[in-house]
C-alpha cells in the first residue's frame, strides 16, 4: 500500500521536477551569450548569412516566444530538432549517448559495490588497528583526488604503461564494450567506491554497537554468522540511499571521465552541444539527465522501503 | 583495502585478456584518425572549421584540386580551364561519374553552383559573390560569367564548398534534407561517406573517382575532444593519427609514433588589437609599441616548442606575398620611445582575451603578458569559452585578442577580407580604412606585376596602420603511426590521404 | 554537486544513529589539524618569503625539480613550487567561501522547515531541493559562468571565481537543508523542545535558541568534508571550460594544464596533487575524529 502511495507521490514529483527543469533549461539556455548561427558558420561568414541562418533557426524571434514554442512541442513529447545536425530529432541524437552513459554508470556502481561493501565491512572489523588507519587514509586519498586526475593516472599508467586496457574509445555494441568500459568505470569507482566503503564501515560500527549484536554474541552465535546476519544487512541500508544521492554526481563525473577516455556518452554530447550552442540538444540532455536522476532516486526509495521494515512502520 | 587490491588485480587481468583479443591496424588499408571536431551535416557551406574542412575535403569532388603545397591547383573534374577577365570556360573530363555510378555532367555543375549562390545560409557565400552566373553550353562545357575580374577562381573551385553534387538530388531532396548525414549524397571526391555518426565517421574509397585512386580503402574518423586523450590513443594504438596535439608533447611520443607538422601557407597567429575609439589601442603608437615589444622567438619556443616560425609580416612566411618588416626579437627601448606621449607612457592596463579551448592561445597570452610588462603595460588576461569570446569581439569588449586566421591556399581574397578588410567584423579589430579597402580590391582583381605592385602598397599601408600584431606562423602538429606517404598534413591544413 | 554522505550525516528515516561511547580519537584529531595547518601556513608564508611572480617565465619549460625550483617548471617555464602555494591561498579561500554560505543558509532553512508544523512549507522546500539536485550541475555551472560573465569579479578574487561560487551557493544549500531538517525532526521529539513549546515560547525563539544550537554541529561536521570535495570539484571545472581560468594559479588548473605531460613532466600535476592530498588527509582525519564521537561534534 505504502509502495503504491510513494510511487504515486514520486511520479507526481517527476512531473513537477520535469516541468521545472524544462522551463529552467529553456530560460537559462536562451540567456547564454554566444550565437548558435555564428558557431555553425564560423567567424568568416558574412553578417547577412549569419542573420539568414538565425532566421531559419527561429533565433530572431523574442526569447519568450522561443521558450513557449519549445515548451509547446515538449507537451507533445517532442524534444525538438537539432541546430547543428539539421533536420535530426534531438531524441534520436541523444538516445545512444544516454545508453552509453547508463552502461558506464551501471558498471561503475557495480564495481563500487563489489569493492566498497566488503572493503568497508573489513575496515569495521579491524577497527582501530593500523590496517583500519591505512585503509581510511587510502579512501581519503582517492576522494581528495580530482576525478580527471584519477582518470588520467589510470589512462597513462594502466593503459599506456602496462597495456592492460585500450587507451579509450568505445566498441559500440555490448559484449565488445566490456574491453573499453572497465577502465573508465574504474575511474568513476575511485570516487564512489571509497564513499561506499566509508559509509559501510560507519554503519557496520553502529550495528556492532547495537544491543542485538551483543545479545547474539552473548548467546554464543559464531562471529561469522553475526557479521553475515546482523551487521551486514544493517550496513547495507545506507548504501542504497548513498548510491541514490550520488546518481547526479556520477552523471557529472561521467562528463569528465568520458572526455578523458573518449567514450561517446551523454557527457561528450553535452560538451559538443555547449561548444556549438546547439540549444535544443542542450535542453534535451538536461531534461533527460534530470529525469533519470529523479527516477533513480525513486528506485532507491522503493528499494529502501522494500528492504527496511522500520521505514514502513514510521510512515 | 586488500579486498580492493585483489579486485583491482583481477580486473586488470580480465582487461589484459580482453585487450589482447582484437586490434585493427593500418596495413589492411584502414586509417583511424582522432580529431576533435566533426561536421554535423554534409553541407560544405556550413562546416567551416579546419577539422570539418579536412573531412569534407576528402569527400568533395571539385573542378580543380588543391595541390598540397597550397601554391597552385591542378585539374580535378575539369579537363581544362580557360581564364578570362569576365568569363572562365571550364571543360569537364569525359565520362565522369558520381560515387553511385550515375553520370556527372555540366548540368550538375550548373545546378550545384546555382544552389550555392542562392543559399542564403551558405557560410562561403563570399566566394561566390563575384560570379554573375554559371551556364552550360554543352554536356562538357561550363561557363562562369563574372561581375569583375576574379583571378582566384581556380583556387575557389578547389574548395570543398564548391563541390559538385547531383542536380537530381538537389531537386528531389530540398534544402532541409539535402545534407543529412544519415543518407549522404552521391559525391565525386576520392572518398564517399559510408557512415556518418556523432562520434565516428567512416569514409570508403570511391571507385568512380576521376583522379588517382588512393591506396587507403577506409578512413575512420573518431571524435576525441581532449588532446591528451588523442595522444594517449595514438600511443596506445587505438588510432593511427592524433590530429592537433600540443607541440610540447612531442617529447612524450615514442616509436612507432612520430610527429607530423605543417606551417599554414596562408595565415597567421596574431594579436587582434581593438582599433575602436573605446580602446587605448585606437592610438597607433601604442599598437606599434606592442608590435615591437613582443618577443616572437620566445612565443615560438614557449608556445610551439620551436615548431613554428616568428611572423614578421601580414602574411605567412611561406606566402608569396610576404614582405617582412617586423623583428623576431623584442626591442624594449624602441617600444618605450613609441609609447612616449601616449596614454601608456607611464603605465596602463589592457584586457587580453583568449578562448579557453585554445591551448596555443592560452600559452601565448602568458608570454605576451610578460613581454608587455617590460614596457610598463599591465595585461589583464581573461579567458572564456569560444562562443563568449566571439560575442566580446563583436561588441569590442576587449583590447587584445590572441587569435588568428588562415586560408587553405595562397590566394589573398578571403584572408585580406577577414584581417584588414571590410569583412573584418568577423575578426573584430574594428579597423576600417577606405584606402585599405581600395588596395584589397586592386589585389583581388589583378594578376602578375600589377598584383605585385598592389600587394606592395597594401603591405606598406599595413605597416603604417598596424591594426593587428602578427606573432607566429600557424603550425599544426599531429602524432602519427603511419608513413607520411600514406597520411600527412600539408600547408593547406588538409589531411592528405593516399 | 559532489557530496559525501555518511550515515552519521543523513538520518535515514527510522534509522536513528545510536550514540556509542567511544574514546575521542585525539591523535587523529591532532594529526589532522596539524596537516591542515601545515598546508595553510605554507600557502600563507611561502609566497611572502619567495617573491617570485607565479606567472613569470623563470626557466626553460619542463625542467625537473631542482634546488632552485623544488617542484620543477611547467610547460611554459613557470616555477611550479610558487604557483602551487600561491594557488593554495585561492583554493582555500574559495573552499571556505563556498562552504560557509550554503552551510549558514542551508542550516537555517532546514531547521526552520523542520520545525514548521505546516506541511506545505515542508513539501515545497523539499521538492525545491529535489529540483535543484536533479538539475545537472555541469550545465548549471556552465550556464552561470556564461550568464554572470567570465569577467564579473568578486573583489580580491580572480575572474571566474564569482561564477563558480554562485553555482555552488545555488546548489549546495540543499544538502545542508536536508541534513538540518532531518536532525530537527529527531530533536522535535526530545523533551527540551516539548518543554519549550509548553512554556509558550515563540517558534522563532525555539528555532534560534533551542534548535539551531543542536542542529549546527551536525551540518558543521559535514561542512568540513564538503570543503574538501569542493576543492576537487573546482579543480575539475577547467576540464569543462569553466572555473578559474589559467594563468591564475589554481590547483585544478595547474593539474589540468599538466595533464598532457604526466609521462614527460610528472611534477606539474603530481606535486600539486600531493599538496591537495596532504590537505585532504588532514580534513578526513578531523572528520573521522568528529563523526566517531557524536558527543563532541564541535570543531577544534
Amino acid at each position: 500500500m505504502l509502495v503504491v502511495r510513494t510511487t504515486f507521490a514520486r511520479a507526481l514529483q517527476i512531473v513537477i521536477v520535469g516541468l521545472f527543469v524544462t522551463v529552467g533549461t529553456n530560460l537559462l539556455v536562451r540567456l547564454v551569450p554566444g550565437d548558435p548561427a555564428r558557431a555553425i558558420l564560423g567567424e568568416k561568414a558574412s553578417p547577412e548569412v549569419v542573420r539568414a541562418l538565425r532566421h531559419e533557426l527561429g533565433l530572431d524571434q523574442p526569447v519568450i516566444q522561443q521558450i513557449a514554442r519549445s515548451l509547446g512541442r515538449l507537451v507533445q513529447g517532442d524534444l525538438g530538432t537539432s541546430f547543428g545536425y539539421r533536420g535530426q530529432e534531438v531524441a534520436s541524437l541523444i538516445g545512444p549517448g544516454l545508453g552509453v552513459t547508463a552502461g558506464l554508470a551501471a558498471v561503475a556502481i557495480a564495481l563500487s559495490l563489489v569493492v566498497g561493501v566488503p572493503g568497508g565491512l573489513w575496515l569495521a572489523l579491524v577497527r582501530r588497528t593500523e590496517a583500519d588507519l591505512i585503509g581510511r587514509l587510502g579512501t581519503t586519498v582517492l576522494l581528495a583526488l580530482p576525478s580527471f586526475m584519477a582518470a588520467l593516472i589510470l589512462l597513462y599508467f594502466v593503459s599506456l604503461k602496462l597495456g592492460l586496457a585500450p587507451a579509450g574509445g568505445w566498441a559500440g555494441s555490448w559484449p565488445e564494450n566490456a574491453r573499453y568500459v572497465w577502465l573508465p568505470a574504474l575511474a568513476l569507482t575511485t570516487y564512489l567506491g571509497p564513499l561506499i566503503a566509508r559509509t559501510v564501515r560507519q554503519a557496520a560500527l553502529d550495528a556492532i554497537g547495537q544491543p542485538f549484536v551483543e545479545a547474539a554474541r552473548a548467546r554464543g552465535v559464531p562471529r561469522r554468522r553475526i557479521v553475515a546476519c546482523h551487521v551486514l544487512p544493517n550496513a547495507l541500508l545506507p548504501v542504497i540511499t548513498l548510491v541514490g544521492f550520488n546518481a547526479g554526481i556520477l552523471v557529472s563525473g561521467a562528463v569528465i571521465v568520458e572526455t578523458v577516455f573518449a567514450v561517446p556518452g551523454l557527457g561528450s554530447r553535452l560538451l559538443q552541444a555547449m561548444s556549438t550552442r546547439d540549444l535544443p540538444v542542450m535542453q534535451g540532455i538536461a531534461l533527460v539527465t534530470a529525469v533519470s536522476i529523479v527516477l533513480f532516486n525513486l528506485l532507491t526509495d522503493l528499494l529502501n522501503i522494500a528492504v527496511d521494515p522500520r521505514i514502513r512502520r514510521t510512515h | 583495502m586488500s579486498m580492493k587490491h585483489k579486485a583491482g588485480v583481477l580486473l586488470m587481468t580480465v582487461g589484459a585478456l580482453l585487450t589482447a583479443a582484437a586490434h585493427g591496424n593500418a596495413s589492411d588499408g584502414t586509417l583511424r584518425i582522432g580529431i576533435d571536431q566533426f561536421p554535423t551535416n554534409l553541407d560544405p557551406g556550413q562546416n567551416p572549421w579546419q577539422q570539418q574542412q579536412a573531412i569534407m575535403h576528402l569527400i568533395a569532388g571539385t573542378l580543380t584540386n588543391q595541390e598540397p603545397d597550397g601554391k597552385q591547383v591542378t585539374m580535378g573534374l575539369a579537363a581544362s580551364i580557360e581564364p578570362g577577365d569576365k568569363r572562365f570556360v571550364v571543360k569537364l573530363k569525359p565520362d565522369l561519374k558520381f560515387s553511385d555510378g550515375s553520370a556527372l555532367t555540366a548540368t550538375d555543375v550548373v545546378a550545384s553552383f546555382n544552389y550555392y549562390m542562392n543559399d542564403k545560409t551558405n557560410g562561403y557565400s563570399y566566394t561566390f559573390t563575384p560570379i554573375e552566373r554559371v551556364i552550360a553550353t554543352d554536356d562538357l562545357t561550363v561557363e562562369f560569367e563574372l561581375k569583375r575580374p576574379y583571378p582566384s577562381l581556380p583556387f575557389i573551385l578547389a574548395l570543398p564548398s564548391s563541390e559538385i553534387i547531383p542536380s537530381e538530388s538537389i531537386e528531389a531532396r530540398g534544402s532541409k534534407d539535402l545534407y543529412n548525414g544519415d543518407h549522404p549524397l552521391p559525391a565525386a571526391g576520392p572518398f564517399q561517406v559510408q557512415s556518418f555518426g556523432q562520434d565516428q565517421i567512416t569514409l570508403q574509397r570511391n571507385s568512380h573517382y576521376a583522379g588517382t585512386q588512393p591506396s587507403t580503402k577506409t578512413v575512420i574518423f573518431k571524435k576525441i575532444i581532449d588532446p591528451a586523450a588523442r595522444l594517449a590513443q595514438v600511443q596506445g594504438g587505438e588510432i593511427d593519427w592524433a590530429d592537433g596535439i600540443s607541440p610540447k608533447q612531442v617529447g612524450q611520443l615514442s616509436a612507432p609514433v612520430e610527429v607530423r607538422s605543417a606551417l599554414a601557407i596562408n595565415g597567421l597567429s596574431f594579436l587582434s588589437l581593438n582599433n575602436r575609439d573605446s580602446s587605448l589601442l585606437s592610438d597607433v603608437r601604442i599598437r606599434k609599441a606592442i608590435a615591437v615589444a613582443i618577443n616572437r622567438k620566445q612565443i615560438n619556443e614557449v608556445v610551439h616548442a620551436g615548431q613554428s616560425q616568428p611572423a614578421l609580416s601580414l602574411w605567412a612566411t611561406a606566402s608569396r606575398y610576404s614582405r617582412p618588416f617586423l623583428s623576431a626579437d623584442p626591442d624594449v627601448t624602441r617600444a618605450k620611445e613609441l609609447l612616449a606621449g601616449t596614454k601608456c607612457e607611464n603605465a596602463c592596463k589592457l584586457k587580453l582575451i583568449t578562448s579557453s579551448a585554445s591551448e596555443a592561445g592560452g600559452d601565448t597570452v602568458i608570454v605576451v603578458q610578460q613581454n608587455l610588462k617590460a614596457i610598463g603595460i599591465e595585461v589583464d588576461i581573461v579567458k572564456a569559452e569560444g562562443a563568449t569570446i566571439n560575442e566580446w569581439l563583436t561588441q569590442g569588449n576587449f583590447d587584445l585578442w590572441a587569435g588568428g586566421s588562415f586560408d587553405v591556399a595562397d590566394f589573398p581574397d578571403g584572408y585580406l577580407a577577414w584581417t584588414v578588410g571590410q569583412a573584418n567584423e568577423a575578426l573584430y579589430s574594428g579597423y576600417s580604412s577606405s584606402e585599405m579597402n581600395r588596395l584589397i580590391e586592386q589585389v583581388n582583381m589583378t594578376t602578375g606585376s600589377e598584383r605585385d605592385a598592389a600587394v606592395a602598397a597594401l603591405n606598406a599601408l599595413f605597416e603604417k596602420d598596424l591594426p593587428l600584431v602578427p606573432t607566429t606562423n600557424i603550425v599544426s602538429v599531429s602524432a602519427s603511426r603511419v608513413p607520411s606517404e600514406i597520411l600527412n598534413i600539408s600547408p593547406t591544413m588538409y589531411l592528405e590521404v593516399r | 554537486m559532489s557530496t559525501e554522505i555518511t550515515t552519521a550525516d543523513i538520518n535515514v528515516p527510522g534509522h536513528v544513529a545510536v550514540r556509542r561511547q567511544i574514546q575521542p580519537r585525539r591523535i587523529e584529531l591532532h594529526v589532522g589539524v596539524g596537516l591542515i595547518l601545515a598546508v595553510v601556513v605554507a600557502c600563507l608564508v611561502i609566497p611572502i618569503l619567495d617573491r617570485t611572480d607565479p606567472n613569470a617565465l623563470v626557466a626553460l619549460p619542463l625542467q625537473p625539480p631542482s634546488a632552485e625550483h623544488p617542484f620543477g617548471t611547467d610547460m611554459v617555464g613557470r616555477d611550479v613550487f610558487i604557483r602551487v602555494f600561491t594557488a593554495g591561498r585561492l583554493d582555500i579561500a574559495l573552499a571556505a567561501l563556498g562552504v560557509l554560505v550554503p552551510f549558514i543558509s542551508g542550516t537555517v532553512i532546514g531547521t526552520v522547515v523542520g520545525a514548521s508544523r505546516r506541511r506545505l512549507v515542508d513539501t515545497v522546500t523539499m521538492r525545491l531541493t529535489d529540483c535543484v539536485i536533479a538539475f545537472p550541475f555541469v550545465i548549471l555551472v556552465l550556464v552561470i559562468v556564461v550568464i554572470i560573465g567570465a569577467d564579473t569579479r568578486i573583489p580580491l578574487l580572480p575572474p571566474g571565481a564569482a561564477s563558480v561560487l554562485v553555482a555552488v551557493w545555488i546548489v549546495n544549500w540543499t544538502t545542508y537543508a536536508r541534513l538540518a531538517r532531518a536532525r530537527t525532526h529527531v530533536l522535535r521529539q526530545e523533551d527540551f523542545i516539548s518543554a519549550a513549546r509548553l512554556l509558550g515560547f515563540s517558534q522563532a525563539r525555539i528555532v534560534a535558541r533551542h534548535l539551531l544550537p543542536s542542529v549546527w554541529p551536525t551540518t558543521a561536521t559535514y561542512a568540513v568534508a564538503d570543503a574538501l570535495v569542493l576543492v576537487s570539484l573546482i579543480a575539475a571545472l577547467p576540464f569543462l571550460g569553466a572555473g578559474i581560468q589559467p594563468p591564475t594559479p589554481e590547483w585544478g588548473s595547474i593539474m589540468y594544464e599538466g595533464r598532457g605531460f604526466l609521462l614527460q613532466a610528472w611534477w606539474i600535476s603530481f606535486t600539486t596533487a600531493g599538496v591537495l592530498l596532504v590537505l585532504g588527509t588532514g580534513v578526513m582525519l578531523v572528520v573521522d575524529a568528529l563523526v566517531s564521537n557524536p558527543r563532541r561534534p564541535r570543531l577544534p
